[in-house]
Formats: C-alpha cells, sequence, structure tokens
C-alpha cells in the first residue's frame, strides 16, 4: 500500500523540496491566480516553460508529474471539443446546424485545454515537493495574522495535523471491518450500484462509533500532554525564508514578466494563427 | 535536600470515585490509601473492573476524586488553578494503552515535540528533549518516519518517549503493555526499568500481566476498588489464594514454585524467576 501520509510527495532532496513551505503556498496560489489572466499563446509557453524547469530542478521525472493530469484528462477532452464546436468565434471553415469550426475556435480550444493542464501540474508540483506535515505547517503560518481577529489558528493546526495522522489509521480500521463484515457472508462488491451502496452501511457505522472512541482517548492524551498549558506555545519545526526562496520567487516574477509582455505583444499569437490558418487551407 | 528518606512522590488519601451509570452508582475506587515514594518501581494490578484504571487516572488530575484527595510533589489535583494543574501533568506523564489513539502527529519527532510545544519550551531546549527522549528508549533512528508502520512495542515506546519529552518525574502507565505481543511488551518493560534505573523516574505500571511485576520494587494488587495487597512482589507470588481471589493468575514459574512448595518440598513459592527456581531445586536432596 502506498504511503497515505505522504500523499504524492516524491522525495528527491532537491532545492525545491527545501524550500519554505509558505513560499511554496504562495506561490502556488499565485501561480492560479495568475492562470486565469493568460490568454496569448506566449503566456502559456511561459508557464509551460516555469513548470518544466520546476520540475527539472525539482528531479521529479516528468512523466511521474504527468500522472497528476490522467485525473483531468476527460474534461479537458470535454472541454476542448465543447470549444471547438460551439465558440462560435471567426470565419467558419466548417459548419452543421448549430456547429461550426473555425481557425480561431481550434486556437481557443487549445488555449483552454493548456490552461487546465497547467493549473493542474503547478499545484501537483507543490504536492510532490511538499509534504502534507509541511503544508500544514505552512498554512497555520500564513493564518498567523487571524490571531489578531480571534481565529483560533493553533487549534486548526493541531486539528489539521490530527486529521493527517489519524487517515492511515482509520483506513486500517476501515479494511478491518470489511474483512470482519465480508466473514460474515456481507458482500460489498456485487449487486447493483444501490445494493453496493447499502452495503457500505454496516461498514460506516461501526468506524464511526470507531472514531468517537479514538477521539475520546485522544482527548485523554491530549489532556495528559498539557495541550493549551502555555499561552505561547513554541515550535518544534521552524519555517526559513532563505535564498531558495528567493530564487523561486525571482523565477515566477520573471513568469509574471513574460505573461504581462506576452499579452502587450500580440505578434507571436498572430504568427501561431497563421500557421495553423495555412496549414488548414 | 533529605537524603536518608524518600520523598513522596504521589499520596492519596481515602480515595473514593464513583461513575454514575444509568442511575446505578459504580463505585470504581472505593477509600484507597496509597503513597508512591520517589523512584519506585511500582506495578498496579487488577482485572478489568477493579479500579486501577480509573486510580490511574487520579493521579495526574485527569480525573478528580469525589472524595479524598490526591498530592503530587505538594500540589493537590482538586486545585483548579491551570498553572497548578499543567504542573501535575507534566510531572506525572501518562501513556495510554493504545498509541494509535494518543499521537498527534505524522512524524515521529513531531508527536515527540507536541508535549514540550505547549509546554512553551524554547526551541534549543525542545531539540535536545526530542533527542534525548527518543534515545532513551531507543527509537532515535526513526525519528523522521510516521508512526503508522512501526510495530507495536515500538509504538509504545515512542509514545514513552513522547511523554519524556515533557521530563515528568513519575510516570504512569495505563496498561500500555495490554495490546502488544510478548516481544513488544518485552522492550517496553526493558526501556522502563532503564529509565527507572538510570533516570530515576519513578514508574506506577498498571497491568493485569502478573509476570510484568517480578522486577518492581513493589506490588500493589486491586481489588473491586480496594487495595487486596501492598508490598513486594515476592510475597504476593507466595500467596496463591490471594492472588485467585483477586481474579489474577500466577505466572508459569511461580505457579510451578507454588506446586512444588505444596508438595512439601523446600522450595520459595515466591520464585518468578526461572533461574532462581533451577537453582533451588538443584539444591533439593
Amino acid at each position: 500500500m502506498k504511503d497515505v501520509v505522504f500523499g504524492q510527495y516524491y522525495p528527491t532532496g532537491s532545492g525545491v523540496h527545501h524550500m519554505d513551505a509558505r513560499a511554496k503556498v504562495v506561490l502556488a496560489l499565485a501561480y492560479i491566480v495568475l492562470i486565469f489572466f493568460v490568454d496569448s499563446f506566449v503566456g502559456y509557453f511561459a508557464y509551460a516553460l516555469f513548470v518544466l524547469s520546476v520540475t527539472l530542478v525539482a528531479k521529479v521525472p516528468l512523466r511521474t508529474l504527468l500522472r497528476s493530469v490522467k485525473g483531468v484528462a476527460v474534461l479537458v477532452l470535454f472541454i476542448s471539443i465543447i470549444n471547438v464546436f460551439f465558440s462560435g468565434l471567426g470565419e467558419p471553415l466548417w459548419q452543421w446546424w448549430i456547429l461550426s469550426v473555425s481557425v480561431d475556435s481550434l486556437l481557443h480550444a487549445a488555449k483552454m485545454a493548456l490552461r487546465i493542464l497547467l493549473l493542474v501540474l503547478g499545484p501537483a508540483l507543490l504536492t510532490y515537493t511538499t509534504t502534507p506535515m509541511e503544508l500544514t505547517d505552512a498554512i497555520e503560518s500564513l493564518m498567523t495574522p487571524l490571531k489578531w481577529v480571534r481565529f483560533p489558528v493553533r487549534d486548526v493546526a493541531v486539528i489539521m495535523s490530527i486529521a493527517l495522522r489519524m487517515i492511515p489509521t482509520l483506513m486500517e480500521e476501515t479494511d478491518r471491518i470489511m474483512l470482519a463484515q465480508k466473514a460474515r457472508g456481507a458482500s460489498l462488491d456485487t449487486g447493483n450500484i444501490f445494493k453496493r451502496v447499502k452495503a457500505l452501511v454496516p461498514i460506516l457505522i461501526p468506524l464511526f462509533v470507531g472514531a468517537f472512541r479514538r477521539a475520546e482517548e485522544l482527548a485523554l492524551a491530549l489532556d495528559a500532554r498539557c495541550y493549551n498549558a502555555s499561552p505561547k506555545r513554541t515550535r518544534y519545526r521552524i519555517l526559513r525564508f532563505g535564498w531558495r526562496d528567493l530564487v523561486g520567487l525571482l523565477a515566477f516574477g520573471s513568469l509574471v514578466a513574460v505573461v504581462v509582455l506576452g499579452a502587450v505583444r500580440y505578434d507571436f499569437d498572430g504568427m501561431i494563427y497563421d500557421l495553423v490558418a495555412s496549414w488548414v487551407h | 535536600m533529605c537524603y536518608n528518606m524518600p520523598m513522596q512522590a504521589i499520596s492519596m488519601q481515602n480515595v473514593s470515585y464513583r461513575y454514575a451509570v444509568d442511575d446505578a452508582d459504580l463505585l470504581a475506587v472505593d477509600r484507597v490509601s496509597l503513597s508512591i515514594e520517589e523512584g519506585e518501581f511500582v506495578v498496579l494490578l487488577g482485572t478489568n473492573g477493579s479500579g486501577k484504571s480509573t486510580l490511574a487516572k487520579m493521579m495526574n488530575g485527569l480525573l478528580v476524586p469525589q472524595e479524598g484527595q490526591v498530592v503530587v510533589y505538594g500540589d493537590a489535583t482538586s486545585d483548579e488553578t491551570d498553572e497548578v494543574i499543567f504542573r501535575i501533568r507534566a510531572t506525572v506523564g501518562m501513556v495510554f494503552q493504545n498509541p494509535d489513539n494518543q499521537m498527534v502527529a505524522s512524524i515521529i519527532e513531531d508527536d515527540v515535540a507536541f508535549g514540550p510545544e505547549n509546554l512553551g519550551i524554547a526551541h534549543d531546549e525542545m531539540v535536545e528533549r526530542v533527542r534525548w527522549a527518543l534515545e532513551s528508549v531507543g527509537m532515535y533512528e526513526y525519528r523522521s518516519h510516521t508512526p503508522t508502520k512501526l510495530s507495536g512495542g515500538q509504538k509504545q515506546r515512542v509514545a514513552i518517549a513522547s511523554v519524556l519529552a515533557m521530563r515528568p518525574k513519575v510516570l504512569v502507565l495505563d496498561e500500555s503493555t495490554a495490546m502488544l505481543d510478548p516481544v513488544g511488551r518485552a522492550e517496553v518493560m526493558r526501556v522502563l526499568h532503564r529509565l527507572n534505573r538510570e533516570a530515576g523516574i519513578t514508574v506506577v505500571l498498571i497491568t493485569h500481566h502478573m509476570d510484568e511485576c517480578t522486577e518492581a520494587s513493589r506490588a500493589v494488587v486491586l481489588n473491586r476498588g480496594r487495595v487486596a495487597y501492598d508490598g513486594k512482589p515476592h510475597d504476593l507470588f507466595a500467596d496463591e489464594a490471594l492472588v485467585a481471589s483477586c481474579g489474577l493468575e500466577l505466572p508459569p514459574v511461580a505457579k510451578i514454585a507454588t506446586l512444588l512448595g505444596d508438595m512439601g518440598l523446600k522450595v520459595d513459592k515466591g520464585t518468578s524467576d526461572l533461574d532462581a527456581l533451577y537453582e533451588q531445586i538443584c539444591r533439593l536432596k
């Protein structure tokens, strides 16, 4: 079984892995936001180049990274088809009923596909290079300002940590309960969808009861270990913003510059348009 | 400091605790007086429902007795100020039965650091404490692993380290060996005896396995909420009638010694060590 605790973390010990998780989270957020402002091929190529170079620096095999795209492949295909036939852009090359295809619609569909793919690849890189635990720490640290509005940042962080900690334990328990129910003759993988869903009930109920019992014991254990003892809780892991993070920010900064410049200089997209148009004709 | 007289770590005077279960009262602990000296290795024995877990939870104020009082190094657990309560809990560290239900982090060293983090220990000292705690239980090399892949004995050793990192003077283990296989139990017992011997930590081990008290300095048997025996483990092993009346079972070696003694042979009935028994049998004429 794959280690759930580390999610899809791909340890290589690279510079990207050693970056401050906060920097990576912020960059990933900026990456996501920025991509919605990109609508030129220059921008998308810059984005792809950025993803590619980060992947190389992180020493994550390209094939591993591309695996994360599998999940959205159907969506990408669907959206591309819709965009090709229904966008109604430009001069139609081919038309039937409400469907039409033009050079513009082809290019538009390509852009949409690129946008979704790149949208998935960025955060995937984040999870390949950052453990869920580091992400939790980063989120806690980034939420610190919320303490001013009396938001219980520390409690939320502990909740996230415990949730993460309990996933493998509860999965083990689910396996055990399923085996126990099967031993009593429950059939979990036969019958139609309704029967299968119904068969899950005798698994979920003991799982929930068990989880509550665990929670009770855990509460005692938290008390026994002085949870909330000191108003000034210290931290074992210290996140440090270092030169690697600066490099990351600069790299992303250049991406932004290229995207902005690309939007201003539209010539490149015109070239692609001509290229596709001549090829189609 | 007085060196002749052992210092009292935990003192319980006339302590009672009752649970209200469906209108009926269940008296779990019935006027128990018990005092635990610093440096002792006490094994608290009893069957299910003897009140031993309730007694354990009163030792660090997780439960406060309805009658009587518990005093930990001069602090009463009935004190409601946070400062005193947290001081008691950091002094009397408690390890529970199921290691999976007392770990809060997915990485071992983070879990061990949880206690010191809560206490607001400075970072440098925290790193030192985590290292010391994990080394004391022989798990330092696993510090960056996740607990899911460890054996039961290893998990429970991590749980002990997590409590040790708070630098407690007393370690209370509430049936912490019950879920372990013999190998895991032996690992944990070894660690506990070393901590007791080398770090001078007072150990209170709650169990229903009598063989775990063979090396202890003191055995206390609880039966229906009352202390049925308090003394050397040796004398307990020699008293089969008492052991049976408390629902416990003699470990094999003590059982054989008792049988031999009953047969009129000159064998010490309280023997629990195999080599010692062997030697006695060899000396028989």
